[in-house]
């Protein structure tokens, strides 16, 4: 079908690799050539303003989680503060009233604090301490006694254990108190230091004043039980005289409110939104029970986060507590997710834009290139071999089947032109008609080299033994002196075609002719003419260094299994003679079906050469070979050149002296391609679109099938 | 440029990488000459350095005897990477990789 050829199904794995590298090496640089500096600076712009955007977002969660917790914190702090008044009016109403009656019985006491205790619960007690003469103390225990507190005695404690109280000019006792408690009333608090210093600057002050937190005596040992804070509040005969010095000498005792804080700042809490946030109220002043209250337990030793802790100053009568209200661990945490989710996918986005620009960019400048090829127009890509990828085309004017063959994108070194460039000259320089035509070459406005040749519609001998199975003697003979033919011709120019081989021949119908023969392929031929003095013919003139039977990373060009040993061994003896060798390996395999020297190596390959004939003809041939047809292919194979036939024409001369009989006629010919070419036809084209995918660019009014046609 | 051991380091590889083991190995510290036979099942192989002529060859077992199958000649200066790249490739070639137009 056309001037490329395969060898189906024998690749190794390793070759399969190295050709899928390639391909990747070669997208990759398309692709790289095809980006430009704006498309890299769009695409950063782009990135970086998702970037900055995901970044904008993420600071403003930041600001407004702050702002809540900044607004929930003061709430927090306005409840605590509002709740710790309500204590103080009370016990202002209280000393108010105390200072305005005079004298007051303890039943009117415990009847004015009743409603008090009970619309303030919180309030733990309310207790009247009225300044005692020395004198008067009888009468105030008598009177207490008598009401029932059979007990009641003014009483203060020394070295950690209450006694009655010592002598003294007055005392300021527990004397009244709702409810009662036995363990505190009598209690003269004019002996304890710490609670009479407080009770002297809210009578000096004529304000309240509060004590440091402390723990009720009847709160021993419950550690659960929160410190207390009692408040004094003087009461002045007839009213508050406004100086100290008199302040003192109309004292006649303090009202007094003991209350605990905890339970207070917990309903504090419970009135306004307080979740995430903890909460710590000290008395900065207090050396000892300092912390007044906390919630949750523990958040005294729980950690801050900067910018997520706020303190209060909190005034309580005439003390100045600190309030720190801090965001709980795992509370007001910024949502990240949007931030970060609108940042990747502006960055993705980016990314995407930038490789699906430049990938159609790509695609577009490949398909400029590939699509019109000087005054060609590609159809459809038919293979790829080492040195190109060849198309199916058609001339812009001529309209004539063409084929026409790239060299492979990628592998446009100096070394791979220059071998391209000279097999299109020297093969379009052959002029047999089992030589593959070439039209003519050049290059495309990409500098891409191309030849343009005869597109052909055939079948390979490769193909046509996996699909017919070992040829008959006269068919082969009837092939292998149209191969002679041609090699006769280029062989005289000085040409070696190196890689003779079953598919690079190609049987076609051409011109009407059935069963004509056509020697493709010359990819690898060695120009002996180029080299300097070389003999015609037989020449062996050592190959310019890099230019023959190697690849640029010096691998083996040209198949092992047809090629001759010297071939294998030192590619710079090549001469005539290894195609000859490979014609006779092909006829072998014609006749056989097999290779007369099968290895899994070329070493291996070499070995077998070496030792000796391969299988004799007469014993593996599936149809019967004459011996002399047998002989002159034990010639071609033999290890030593000067042992094969001289030339391609003296091996077309042995071939027609064979006996073979009966001889292959045109007629069986013709009912071969008239029975079995179609099927043959279409098995190549299959295998062909299977293997290589054949992309197509465009349909043209003249299909291959059409082409076929005109062809048979 | 590379060693001799260098050489037969990278020949020894490849010819492992096929299935070969080694058989044999001969150093001659006076000419500095060097053999190594690699065997497989199939073949075996002989990798020879002949220290005075600087040729290092790569010979298969035919006909009762050593056959060269690749040989490369170095100068002076020593060995090139390349020239003993292209033998491990010589040894390396299978069958299937050196068709022209097979991918």
């Amino acid at each position: 079908m056309t001037s490329g050829s395969g060898e189906g199904g024998r690749r190794s794995g390793s070759q399969a690799g190295q050709a899928t590298g390639r391909r990747l090496r070669s997208a990759l640089s398309s692709w790289r050539a095809s980006i430009r500096g704006t498309d890299v600076l769009v695409a950063s712009v782009l990135a970086a303003l998702s970037l900055g955007v995901g970044a904008y977002l993420f600071a403003r969660a930041q600001a407004a989680t702050h702002l809540a917790f900044t607004e929930r914190a003061q709430h927090l702090q306005a409840a605590v503060t509002e709740r710790l008044v309500l204590p103080q009016e009370d016990l202002t109403a209280l000393s108010s009233f105390l200072e305005a009656a005079g004298e007051t019985t303890r039943r009117q006491f415990r009847l004015l604090t009743h409603p008090m205790l009970a619309r303030h619960r919180l309030v733990y007690a309310l207790e009247w301490l009225p300044v005692v003469r020395e004198d008067e103390r009888p009468a105030f225990e008598a009177e207490a006694r008598v009401a029932g507190l059979t007990d009641y005695r003014f009483w203060e404690i020394a070295d950690g254990k209450p006694r009655d109280a010592g002598r003294r000019d007055f005392y300021v006792p527990i004397h009244y108190m709702e409810p009662p408690s036995t363990l505190a009333l009598g209690f003269d608090i004019a002996a304890d230091p710490l609670r009479w210093r407080t009770a002297e600057t809210a009578r000096d002050s004529g304000r309240i004043a509060a004590s440091r937190p402390f723990a009720l005596i009847e709160d021993a040992g419950n550690p659960d039980a929160g410190p207390v804070v009692g408040m004094y509040a003087p009461v002045y005969e007839g009213g508050d005289p406004a100086s100290d010095a008199a302040r003192r000498e109309a004292l006649s005792g303090f009202a007094m409110a003991i209350f605990r804080v905890a339970p207070l700042v917990n309903v504090a809490v419970a009135a306004v939104d307080a979740t995430g946030l903890g909460l710590v109220l000290r008395d900065p002043d207090a050396r000892e029970a300092a912390l007044l209250a906390e919630r949750p337990k523990g958040a005294a030793a729980m950690p801050r986060r900067a910018g997520f802790t706020l303190d209060f100053p909190v005034q309580f009568a005439d003390r100045r507590w600190e309030l720190t209200v801090f965001a709980l661990p795992g509370a007001f945490l910024p949502g990240k997710r949007g931030a970060i989710g609108i940042a990747s996918a502006g960055v993705l986005a980016a990314l995407l834009a930038f490789a699906t620009v430049t990938s159609l960019r790509t695609i577009s400048r490949l398909r400029r290139q590939v699509e019109k090829v000087g005054p060609y127009r590609l159809v459809a890509r038919l293979g790829r071999g080492a040195m190109g990828v060849v198309w199916e085309a058609r001339h812009a004017l001529l309209r004539r089947p063409t084929a026409v063959k790239l060299l492979a994108p990628g592998t446009e070194g100096e070394r791979s032109l220059a071998r391209f460039e000279r097999e299109v000259q020297l093969t379009a320089g052959l002029t047999h008609p089992s030589t593959i035509a070439i039209y003519d070459y050049g290059r495309t406005a990409d500098g891409v080299f191309y030849y343009a040749m005869e597109l052909l519609n055939g079948i390979n001998m490769l193909q046509l033994v996996d699909l017919d199975g070992p040829l008959p003697a006269s068919r082969v003979v009837h092939f292998l002196r149209q191969a002679c033919g041609a090699l006769t011709e280029a062989h005289a120019a000085g040409l070696i075609h190196r890689d003779i081989k079953p598919a690079n021949l190609m049987a076609c119908v051409y011109g009407g002719i059935p069963d004509f023969l056509k020697v493709l392929d010359f990819g690898l031929v060695k120009d002996l003419g180029a080299a300097d003095s070389v003999p015609k013919g037989l020449g062996t003139q050592p190959t310019p260094p890099g230019d023959a039977g190697l690849s640029q990373d010096g691998s083996l060009l040209g198949t092992p299994l047809y090629m001759a040993p010297e071939g294998m061994s030192d590619s710079s003896r090549v001469d005539s003679r290894a195609d000859i060798f490979a014609l006779g390996a092909v006829g072998y395999f014609l006749l056989t079906g097999k290779s007369p020297f099968p290895g899994r190596t070329a070493i291996e390959v070499f070995r077998m050469e070496r030792v000796g004939p391969p299988p004799a003809l007469s014993r593996v041939a599936a149809h019967p070979v004459p011996a002399s047809l047998a002989q002159t292919i034990g010639r071609c194979l033999a290890f030593r050149r000067e042992e094969r036939p001289e030339s391609a024409e003296a091996l077309d001369a042995m071939l027609l002296s064979c006996d073979v009989e009966p001889a292959w006629t045109v007629a069986d010919a013709r009912a071969w391609w008239r029975e079995r070419g179609p099927a043959a036809l279409a098995a190549a084209r299959a295998e062909r679109e299977e293997k290589y995918q054949v992309l197509s660019l465009a349909s043209d009014p003249t299909s291959r099938d059409d082409a076929s046609r005109r062809e048979q | 440029m590379l060693t001799i051991d260098g050489a037969f380091d990278r020949i020894g590889s490849v010819l492992r990488q096929k299935g070969y083991s080694v058989a044999s190995e001969e150093r001659a510290s006076d000419s500095g000459d060097r053999i190594t036979i690699f065997t497989s099942p199939n073949m075996s192989v002989r990798v020879a350095w002949n220290g005075k002529a600087r040729l290092l060859a790569l010979q298969i077992d035919a006909d009762g005897g050593w056959v060269d199958f690749a040989r490369q000649g170095f100068g002076p200066k020593g060995l090139e990477d390349s020239a003993v790249d292209a033998l491990v490739r010589k040894v390396g070639n299978e069958v299937g990789e050196t068709s022209t137009d097979s991918d």
